[in-house]
């Protein structure tokens, strides 16, 4: 027959073990759909195209495979003037991790004539001089992969 | 076109090789407390002795320790030592790691009985752990000729114990 033990409750933290464990988590990978894979492959030629319904004919950015406005299928890109203007901005001085920035950062909400809906993306235009409704157009990176972030940042639009 | 009202797009591996995709790899960490049980189920590993608890209304010993036990819904706080010899329940062959990647050399797991002084246990209650199974062929555990094999812990050099299961390196087949 076995001893049999009691042991004190553990009171010390210190006393505690810690186990430090990493979930066994290879990589995500998403795709964008029929319609938005289409549009990122457009991206990575260097070109901003939107989405057109196929029922009501309105166009709309960002491209998704159903109409915001009527709910039936979109299947078609169309390419649409590349600049935009400003509706809407914030300016950013932390980091994910709250640390500071050395220079801030703006992200602002653009829209495009004639198109429903409009993107998100940085500008670079300094945190003074930026206001609502000053145009911009995407500057593309010269190596593209496919990606949102293939336009590099908005620039304010030359006269 | 239809195809989208009915939830996705099939791809093909290869498609979807091809197709452009965001990769996001996730650092999912986790710091835990190991808790009452634990610790001194670890702080006896690290002394190379497995603990387990010991329930005195039904004598079932529980390693690894719970401190309640499922069966009276007892609070324990009883301990009894637990050979490090046992006896393989079931094995599995592993040719995957955790993260889907072929292993070189398949891994072999085992649930293992674990022998209690005085005590018998039937083959769906009793105190026992999951651990490698070393100098196993895959083969022997295909055709389940290890099953029901005795074992004994390999346990690593005390200094190189941390209190955690892998301070018991793996479990051998004592073989005549």
């Amino acid at each position: 027959m076995s001893d049999i033990y009691t042991f004190k409750r553990i009171t010390s933290l210190e006393k505690l073990y810690r186990k430090e464990i990493e979930m066994e988590i290879n990589a995500y990978h998403y795709t964008a759909g029929p319609l938005g894979t289409k549009w990122l492959e457009s991206l990575r030629e260097g070109v901003l195209k939107a989405a057109k319904c196929s029922r009501c004919g309105i166009i709309f950015i960002p491209p998704k495979i159903y109409c915001p406005k009527c709910f039936s299928e979109a299947h078609d890109l169309v390419d649409i003037n590349s600049e935009g203007y400003i509706e809407s901005y914030t300016i950013i001085y932390k980091d994910n991790h709250g640390r500071r920035l050395e220079k801030p950062e703006v992200i602002a909400l653009i829209r495009f004539p004639g198109v429903f809906g409009g993107l998100i993306h940085r500008v670079s235009i300094d945190p003074e001089e930026i206001k609502m409704g000053i145009k911009v157009k995407p500057l593309f990176r010269k190596e593209r992969r496919g990606s949102i972030t293939d336009i590099e940042v908005f620039v304010k639009a030359e006269y | 076109m239809s195809s989208y009202l009915f939830g996705g797009t099939p791809l093909r591996d290869e498609e979807f090789k091809k197709i452009i995709k965001e990769v996001m790899k996730p650092r999912a960490r986790y710091n835990m407390s190991a808790g009452q049980a634990y610790s001194v189920f670890f702080e006896g590993l690290r002394q190379g002795k497995i603990y387990g608890t010991y329930c005195e209304n039904c004598g079932m010993v529980f390693v690894p320790p719970k401190i309640y036990c499922p069966y009276c819904f007892k609070s324990l706080d009883k301990w009894i030592e637990v050979k490090d010899e046992g006896k393989i329940v079931s094995a599995v062959v592993s040719y995957y790691s955790a993260s889907l990647e072929k292993l070189e050399k398949p891994e072999i797991i085992g649930i293992i009985k674990l022998d209690v002084p005085g005590k018998q246990f039937t083959t769906y209650r009793f105190p026992g752990i999951l651990h490698r199974l070393c100098n196993v062929s895959p083969e022997e555990v295909i055709n389940q000729s290890v099953f029901d094999a005795r074992v004994k812990a390999r346990w690593k050099p005390p200094e190189q114990r941390i209190g955690d299961i892998n301070d018991i390196e793996c479990f051998e087949v004592l073989r005549e």
